[in-house]
Protein backbone atom coordinates (compact mmCIF):
# COMPACT_ATOMS: atom_id res chain seq x y z
CA UNK A 1 0.00 0.00 0.00
CA UNK A 2 1.49 3.09 -1.10
CA UNK A 3 -0.43 6.82 -0.43
CA UNK A 4 0.36 9.61 -3.19
CA UNK A 5 0.02 13.68 -2.07
CA UNK A 6 -0.30 15.57 -5.08
CA UNK A 7 -1.17 19.17 -5.85
CA UNK A 8 -2.12 19.55 -9.38
CA UNK A 9 -1.08 23.39 -9.26
CA UNK A 10 2.63 22.52 -8.51
CA UNK A 11 5.36 21.52 -11.31
CA UNK A 12 6.90 18.75 -8.73
CA UNK A 13 3.88 16.78 -8.64
CA UNK A 14 4.10 16.95 -12.64
CA UNK A 15 7.80 16.09 -12.69
CA UNK A 16 7.39 13.37 -10.29
CA UNK A 17 4.73 11.68 -12.84
CA UNK A 18 7.38 10.25 -15.05
CA UNK A 19 10.00 8.89 -12.93
CA UNK A 20 6.97 7.17 -10.90
CA UNK A 21 5.67 5.69 -13.90
CA UNK A 22 8.69 4.19 -14.30
CA UNK A 23 9.26 2.91 -10.79
CA UNK A 24 6.00 0.99 -10.81
CA UNK A 25 6.65 -0.65 -13.79
CA UNK A 26 9.63 -2.00 -12.86
CA UNK A 27 7.89 -3.06 -9.52
CA UNK A 28 5.61 -3.77 -11.08
CA UNK A 29 2.76 -2.02 -9.57
CA UNK A 30 -0.48 -0.66 -11.11
CA UNK A 31 -0.61 3.11 -10.82
CA UNK A 32 -4.32 2.29 -10.82
CA UNK A 33 -4.20 -0.11 -8.50
CA UNK A 34 -6.27 0.08 -4.88
CA UNK A 35 -3.29 -0.39 -3.66
CA UNK A 36 -2.12 3.06 -4.70
CA UNK A 37 -4.02 5.69 -2.97
CA UNK A 38 -4.15 8.88 -4.62
CA UNK A 39 -4.45 12.03 -2.13
CA UNK A 40 -4.76 15.81 -2.61
CA UNK A 41 -2.29 17.96 -0.54
CA UNK A 42 -2.50 22.29 -0.70
CA UNK A 43 0.54 22.13 2.34
CA UNK A 44 3.90 22.85 1.95
CA UNK A 45 6.90 23.94 4.42
CA UNK A 46 6.60 27.21 3.13
CA UNK A 47 3.04 27.10 4.81
CA UNK A 48 3.88 26.27 7.68
CA UNK A 49 7.20 28.47 8.66
CA UNK A 50 6.54 31.59 9.77
CA UNK A 51 6.08 33.95 12.74
CA UNK A 52 4.51 32.56 16.05
CA UNK A 53 3.55 35.90 17.12
CA UNK A 54 0.65 36.82 19.12
CA UNK A 55 -1.47 40.15 17.47
CA UNK A 56 0.28 43.35 18.77
CA UNK A 57 3.26 41.43 20.09
CA UNK A 58 6.87 43.12 18.12
CA UNK A 59 8.64 40.79 15.88
CA UNK A 60 12.49 41.63 16.51
CA UNK A 61 13.06 39.67 13.63
CA UNK A 62 10.64 41.51 10.99
CA UNK A 63 13.59 42.68 8.74
CA UNK A 64 15.43 39.23 8.65
CA UNK A 65 12.01 37.81 8.23
CA UNK A 66 11.24 39.50 5.10
CA UNK A 67 14.96 39.60 3.71
CA UNK A 68 15.32 35.39 3.71
CA UNK A 69 11.30 35.17 2.37
CA UNK A 70 13.23 37.58 -0.62
CA UNK A 71 15.79 35.13 -1.58
CA UNK A 72 13.44 32.32 -0.70
CA UNK A 73 11.22 33.74 -3.53
CA UNK A 74 14.17 34.25 -5.75
CA UNK A 75 15.56 31.34 -5.71
CA UNK A 76 11.89 29.78 -6.00
CA UNK A 77 11.13 31.70 -9.58
CA UNK A 78 14.99 30.21 -10.64
CA UNK A 79 13.72 26.68 -9.67
CA UNK A 80 10.49 27.25 -11.51
CA UNK A 81 12.51 27.89 -13.99
CA UNK A 82 14.41 24.96 -14.40
CA UNK A 83 11.69 22.83 -13.25
CA UNK A 84 9.89 24.27 -16.74
CA UNK A 85 13.05 23.59 -18.60
CA UNK A 86 12.87 20.10 -17.56
CA UNK A 87 8.92 20.09 -18.54
CA UNK A 88 9.40 21.92 -21.97
CA UNK A 89 7.24 24.47 -21.18
CA UNK A 90 7.67 28.31 -20.80
CA UNK A 91 8.65 29.79 -17.32
CA UNK A 92 5.03 31.74 -17.92
CA UNK A 93 3.49 28.66 -17.83
CA UNK A 94 4.61 27.36 -14.77
CA UNK A 95 4.19 30.50 -13.21
CA UNK A 96 0.83 30.58 -13.97
CA UNK A 97 -1.29 30.71 -10.80
CA UNK A 98 -4.08 28.19 -10.56
CA UNK A 99 -6.47 27.27 -7.68
CA UNK A 100 -5.54 23.84 -6.79
CA UNK A 101 -9.08 23.31 -5.06
CA UNK A 102 -11.34 22.81 -7.98
CA UNK B 1 41.03 26.14 -15.47
CA UNK B 2 38.44 24.29 -13.36
CA UNK B 3 35.08 25.93 -12.26
CA UNK B 4 34.77 27.85 -8.97
CA UNK B 5 32.14 26.21 -6.59
CA UNK B 6 31.32 28.17 -3.36
CA UNK B 7 29.38 26.26 -0.70
CA UNK B 8 27.52 27.70 2.24
CA UNK B 9 26.72 25.75 5.11
CA UNK B 10 25.50 26.00 8.87
CA UNK B 11 26.52 23.53 11.52
CA UNK B 12 23.18 22.71 13.20
CA UNK B 13 21.86 21.52 10.34
CA UNK B 14 21.02 18.50 9.48
CA UNK B 15 20.81 18.25 5.72
CA UNK B 16 24.13 20.04 5.48
CA UNK B 17 25.79 17.39 7.44
CA UNK B 18 24.55 14.50 5.60
CA UNK B 19 25.08 16.41 2.52
CA UNK B 20 28.69 17.06 3.35
CA UNK B 21 31.00 13.86 2.30
CA UNK B 22 28.70 14.40 -1.36
CA UNK B 23 30.02 17.52 -1.54
CA UNK B 24 33.55 16.36 -0.85
CA UNK B 25 33.68 13.93 -3.53
CA UNK B 26 33.20 16.52 -6.15
CA UNK B 27 36.83 18.39 -5.26
CA UNK B 28 38.07 14.58 -6.26
CA UNK B 29 35.88 14.20 -9.00
CA UNK B 30 36.07 17.59 -10.42
CA UNK B 31 39.56 18.66 -9.20
CA UNK B 32 38.53 21.65 -7.72
CA UNK B 33 38.69 23.58 -4.07
CA UNK B 34 35.36 24.48 -2.73
CA UNK B 35 35.22 27.60 -1.48
CA UNK B 36 33.24 27.23 2.02
CA UNK B 37 31.20 29.72 3.72
CA UNK B 38 29.20 29.91 6.77
CA UNK B 39 25.28 30.58 6.35
CA UNK B 40 24.09 30.83 10.18
CA UNK B 41 20.75 30.15 9.87
CA UNK B 42 17.80 31.62 12.14
CA UNK B 43 15.69 28.47 12.61
CA UNK B 44 13.41 30.16 14.96
CA UNK B 45 12.53 32.87 12.91
CA UNK B 46 10.84 30.47 10.59
CA UNK B 47 10.02 27.12 12.49
CA UNK B 48 9.72 28.41 15.73
CA UNK B 49 11.74 27.32 18.88
CA UNK B 50 11.63 24.68 21.58
CA UNK B 51 13.82 22.77 24.18
CA UNK B 52 14.22 19.28 25.56
CA UNK B 53 15.83 17.77 28.35
CA UNK B 54 18.13 15.25 28.67
CA UNK B 55 14.88 12.77 28.63
CA UNK B 56 13.45 14.02 25.35
CA UNK B 57 10.64 15.69 27.03
CA UNK B 58 9.66 19.58 25.90
CA UNK B 59 10.35 21.70 28.41
CA UNK B 60 9.76 25.11 25.71
CA UNK B 61 8.44 25.76 22.64
CA UNK B 62 6.99 28.07 20.46
CA UNK B 63 6.37 26.02 17.61
CA UNK B 64 2.76 25.60 16.47
CA UNK B 65 1.87 21.42 15.71
CA UNK B 66 2.23 22.21 12.25
CA UNK B 67 6.00 23.37 12.56
CA UNK B 68 6.51 20.50 15.17
CA UNK B 69 5.52 18.28 12.29
CA UNK B 70 7.81 19.57 9.68
CA UNK B 71 10.43 19.57 12.26
CA UNK B 72 9.90 15.94 12.90
CA UNK B 73 9.58 14.46 9.56
CA UNK B 74 13.17 16.91 8.46
CA UNK B 75 14.74 14.64 11.73
CA UNK B 76 13.13 11.60 10.44
CA UNK B 77 14.53 12.15 6.86
CA UNK B 78 18.27 13.20 7.81
CA UNK B 79 18.28 10.06 9.75
CA UNK B 80 17.50 7.81 6.95
CA UNK B 81 20.57 9.00 5.34
CA UNK B 82 22.81 9.89 7.66
CA UNK B 83 22.04 5.59 8.92
CA UNK B 84 22.78 4.81 5.36
CA UNK B 85 26.44 6.63 5.69
CA UNK B 86 27.10 5.25 9.34
CA UNK B 87 26.53 8.87 10.59
CA UNK B 88 25.67 9.94 14.28
CA UNK B 89 23.19 12.31 14.05
CA UNK B 90 21.12 13.02 17.40
CA UNK B 91 18.32 15.43 17.45
CA UNK B 92 19.26 18.86 18.86
CA UNK B 93 17.73 19.31 22.45
CA UNK B 94 17.18 23.44 21.26
CA UNK B 95 17.73 25.90 18.57
CA UNK B 96 21.64 26.28 19.02
CA UNK B 97 23.60 29.68 17.94
CA UNK B 98 26.30 28.48 15.72
CA UNK B 99 27.31 31.75 14.47
CA UNK B 100 30.79 31.46 17.24
CA UNK B 101 31.34 27.85 14.81
CA UNK B 102 30.75 29.89 11.52
CA UNK B 103 33.34 32.27 12.85
CA UNK B 104 35.58 29.21 13.68
CA UNK B 105 34.81 28.14 9.95
CA UNK B 106 36.60 31.50 8.62
CA UNK B 107 39.45 31.70 10.95
CA UNK B 108 40.30 27.70 9.56
CA UNK B 109 40.07 29.15 6.33
CA UNK B 110 42.59 31.62 6.60
CA UNK B 111 44.61 28.22 7.97
CA UNK B 112 44.73 26.21 5.06
CA UNK B 113 42.70 23.11 3.51
CA UNK B 114 43.83 20.40 5.48
CA UNK B 115 43.23 22.80 8.61
CA UNK B 116 39.77 23.79 6.96
CA UNK B 117 38.80 19.85 6.40
CA UNK B 118 39.20 18.79 9.78
CA UNK B 119 37.44 21.71 11.20
CA UNK B 120 34.56 20.95 9.14
CA UNK B 121 34.43 16.92 9.72
CA UNK B 122 35.25 17.30 13.28
CA UNK B 123 32.89 19.69 14.71
CA UNK B 124 30.04 18.30 12.46
CA UNK B 125 30.92 15.02 13.94
CA UNK B 126 31.11 15.74 17.44
CA UNK B 127 28.04 18.19 17.14
CA UNK B 128 25.80 15.50 16.24
CA UNK B 129 26.86 13.25 18.96
CA UNK B 130 25.65 15.69 21.16
CA UNK B 131 29.33 16.33 21.73
CA UNK B 132 30.13 19.92 21.24
CA UNK B 133 28.95 23.32 22.93
CA UNK B 134 28.98 25.26 19.88
CA UNK B 135 28.50 28.55 21.72
CA UNK B 136 30.69 28.13 23.49
CA UNK B 137 34.07 29.97 22.36
CA UNK B 138 36.82 27.63 24.17
CA UNK B 139 35.31 24.56 22.45
CA UNK B 140 35.77 26.43 19.71
CA UNK B 141 39.43 27.51 20.11
CA UNK B 142 39.90 23.41 21.36
CA UNK B 143 38.48 22.45 18.05
CA UNK B 144 40.85 24.70 15.85
CA UNK B 145 43.30 23.47 18.13
CA UNK B 146 42.52 20.21 17.25
CA UNK B 147 41.97 20.35 13.55
CA UNK B 148 45.43 22.02 13.62
CA UNK B 149 44.92 25.12 13.66
CA UNK B 150 47.16 27.79 15.41
CA UNK B 151 43.94 29.35 17.54
CA UNK B 152 46.55 32.24 19.02
CA UNK B 153 44.71 35.16 18.35
CA UNK B 154 41.14 33.27 17.63
CA UNK B 155 39.26 35.04 20.99
CA UNK B 156 40.56 38.64 19.95
CA UNK B 157 39.02 37.81 16.40
CA UNK B 158 36.00 36.31 17.49
CA UNK B 159 34.92 39.42 19.36
CA UNK B 160 36.43 42.12 16.63
CA UNK B 161 36.83 41.30 13.10
CA UNK B 162 35.66 37.84 12.66
CA UNK B 163 32.10 38.61 14.46
CA UNK B 164 32.45 41.80 11.89
CA UNK B 165 32.67 39.94 9.13
CA UNK B 166 30.37 37.02 10.01
CA UNK B 167 27.90 39.41 10.37
CA UNK B 168 28.32 41.48 7.20
CA UNK B 169 28.81 37.77 5.26
CA UNK B 170 25.35 36.60 6.69
CA UNK B 171 23.74 40.16 5.05
CA UNK B 172 25.60 39.87 1.75
CA UNK B 173 24.38 36.22 1.38
CA UNK B 174 20.72 36.90 1.78
CA UNK B 175 20.98 39.66 -0.57
CA UNK B 176 22.72 37.39 -2.80
CA UNK B 177 19.68 35.36 -2.39
CA UNK B 178 21.02 32.17 -0.69
CA UNK B 179 18.59 31.37 2.68
CA UNK B 180 19.34 27.66 3.26
CA UNK B 181 22.21 25.32 3.61
CA UNK B 182 23.63 23.17 1.98
CA UNK B 183 23.49 25.70 -1.05
CA UNK B 184 26.50 25.30 -3.85
CA UNK B 185 26.85 28.49 -6.30
CA UNK B 186 28.32 28.14 -9.61
CA UNK B 187 29.15 31.08 -11.77
CA UNK B 188 26.44 32.84 -9.75
CA UNK B 189 23.73 29.98 -10.14
CA UNK B 190 22.90 28.99 -7.01
CA UNK B 191 21.43 25.60 -6.05
CA UNK B 192 19.91 24.88 -2.51
CA UNK B 193 19.36 21.36 -0.77
CA UNK B 194 22.15 18.22 -1.72
CA UNK B 195 18.96 17.20 -3.79
CA UNK B 196 20.56 19.33 -6.20
CA UNK B 197 23.76 17.44 -6.36
CA UNK B 198 23.22 16.19 -9.89
CA UNK B 199 22.51 19.32 -11.50
CA UNK B 200 25.65 20.57 -9.32
CA UNK B 201 27.54 17.34 -10.89
CA UNK B 202 26.10 18.48 -14.71
CA UNK B 203 27.06 22.29 -14.33
CA UNK B 204 30.37 21.08 -13.39
CA UNK B 205 30.51 18.83 -16.15
CA UNK B 206 29.87 21.94 -18.85
CA UNK B 207 26.47 21.43 -18.64
CA UNK B 208 26.46 18.63 -21.27
CA UNK B 209 22.76 17.00 -22.44
CA UNK B 210 19.54 17.87 -20.69
CA UNK B 211 19.42 19.65 -17.21
CA UNK B 212 18.64 16.51 -14.80
CA UNK B 213 16.13 16.71 -12.66
CA UNK B 214 16.51 16.28 -8.36
CA UNK B 215 17.62 13.37 -6.83
CA UNK B 216 19.58 12.69 -4.08
CA UNK B 217 23.40 11.90 -4.82
CA UNK B 218 24.16 8.19 -4.93
CA UNK B 219 27.54 8.46 -5.57
CA UNK B 220 28.38 7.85 -2.14
CA UNK B 221 26.40 4.52 -1.57
CA UNK B 222 28.42 2.97 -3.74
CA UNK B 223 31.50 3.41 -1.30
CA UNK B 224 31.67 1.60 2.25
CA UNK B 225 29.85 4.24 5.36
CA UNK B 226 32.06 6.38 6.72
CA UNK B 227 34.09 5.75 10.05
Amino acid sequence: MITLYINFSELPSWLMLAPLKDLFEKAPTDLASPEVIWKPMLGSLGSVAGSNLKPGEDDPLVIYRARRADARHRAAKRENERMCEILGIKPEQGERKINPLY
Amino acid sequence: MSARLEVYIDFKSPYAFIAKDATYQLEQDFGLEIDWYPLTLNIGSYLGTAKKDDSGQVTESSRSPRQWLAVKYAYKDARRYAELRGLTLKGTQKIWDSSLSAIGLLWAKRHGRVCLKHYIDDTYDRFWKRALDIEDSQVIVAQLQVSGCDAEGFEEYLAGEGRDDHDRLQEEILDRGYYGVPTYVIDGESYFGRQHLPRVRWHLEGKTGPLPDVAYDSILHQSSPAS
